[in-house]
């Protein structure tokens, strides 16, 4: 008996499930926590770089100023981002949650860095002010965050679908099956009710038919 | 999937941005602080003195330290004269704004009338000290430093010049 080729006993490589086949890797569990935990970082840390230059705050300190709603669209845009790539909703919340609130606290951080470094005296109502700054843009984003996130959501189940629906129809073409009947929406769905309705109607095929004659 | 990867490849490109633009708002910021905390006005030491004997006026001197790196003009001085803190009188000239190379140094005098009657007696036995702010402006950053001034002269002796 021939050696097998260690490819055979290799771990084989992760593959999209079928009728999502396409060229893009998919990423396993670990890597995709890792990926998402990256990609909360990264957005938390852009939020907090346009929450540095909006802040009225800081804006006789930093060039080049943004106005505050970039704020709110860039909160929006990075609950959106979260939304496509977190299935797990509670996860989306609680990471959209923990987005705002976590860049507001390194932009309270940043305002609050020069009595860190003692350029500036450390007083109690320098402290009060850069955490009431923090609060007040935590809150501005937060909103954004969560409507974004639930867009996002949405948008990446519906675009998800779409593909998923493209991919089918393409693997059936080429084996030559006919196209799967798509589950019709679930207003237009049967329940229990409405399929009782159907077998009540007269004449209707889908009711059972009832043979009345006497048995011989 | 691909919109999978659309979404976390900009989230983690714009990170990238994100985390630049985040250093520089501290650098900024902290560098700017930095720059308006090294200039300083305050009072020469020994260098106040009365000019009437019954202490309707007198001269002090106030020592402008720039030790930023950056040239700043000093666009005003306000300069209060205190008798144990109350209100004695001011400096009413009309300022002329003084320009401060980068780490200049400059030491500006000051003539000070007494308007306060009710004390100008006590002129010579009240603890004397100077409050008042000044207006400093800065090469390239376009927010004025507005600096409080305040120092204590002590007890002065009068005796006139």
């Amino acid at each position: 008996m021939s050696k097998p080729s260690p490819g055979i006993y290799s771990k084989a490589p992760q593959t999209a499930p079928r009728g999502t086949q396409t060229s893009l890797p998919i990423p396993n569990r670990w890597q995709a926590a890792l990926l998402i935990a990256l990609q909360w970082l990264a957005l938390t840390v852009v939020l907090a770089a346009a929450m540095g230059r909006s802040a009225t705050a800081l804006q006789d300190y930093i060039t080049p100023n943004l106005d505050a709603t970039w704020v709110m669209v860039l909160a929006l845009l990075g609950g959106v981002s979260l939304g496509i790539t977190v299935r797990d909703a509670r996860l989306l919340y609680v990471l959209a949650l923990l987005l705002p609130v976590s860049s507001a606290t390194i932009f309270g951080a940043i305002i609050y860095l020069p009595a860190w470094q003692g350029i500036i005296l450390r007083a109690v109502s320098f402290a009060n002010y850069a955490q009431q700054q923090a609060l007040f843009m935590g809150l501005w984003a937060l909103v954004p965050t969560l409507i974004g996130a639930t867009v996002g959501y949405v948008l990446a189940g519906r675009v998800r679908n779409t593909f998923d629906d493209r991919d089918e129809e393409r693997r059936n073409r080429r084996e030559g099956r006919a196209a799967a009947v798509p589950l019709p929406s679930w207003w237009d769905r049967d329940t229990p009710n409405t399929m009782r309705e159907r077998e009540s109607e007269p004449g209707s095929t889908d009711a059972p038919q009832h043979d009345d004659t006497p048995q011989r | 999937m691909r919109l999978y990867w659309i979404a976390m490849l900009a989230a983690l490109l714009s990170g990238a941005v994100g985390g630049w633009a985040l250093w520089s708002d501290a650098d900024q910021y902290s560098s700017t602080l930095r720059t308006y905390s090294e200039v300083s006005v305050t009072y020469e030491p020994q260098s106040f003195r009365w000019t009437d004997d019954r202490f309707g006026g007198a001269t002090v001197e106030m020592r402008v330290v720039n030790a930023s790196g950056v040239a700043t003009t000093v666009e005003n001085i306000d300069v209060h004269l205190t008798f144990s803190g109350a209100f004695a009188g001011s400096s009413y000239a009309r300022f002329q704004p003084v320009a401060l190379a980068a780490g200049e140094e400059r030491v500006l005098a000051f003539t000070i009338q007494i308007t306060a009657p009710s004390i100008q007696a006590t002129g010579g036995t009240a603890t004397l000290g100077i409050t008042g702010d000044a207006t400093v402006a800065f090469e390239g950053l376009e927010r004025d430093l507005h600096l409080p001034v305040r120092s204590e002269i002590g007890v002065v002796p009068g005796g006139g010049t």
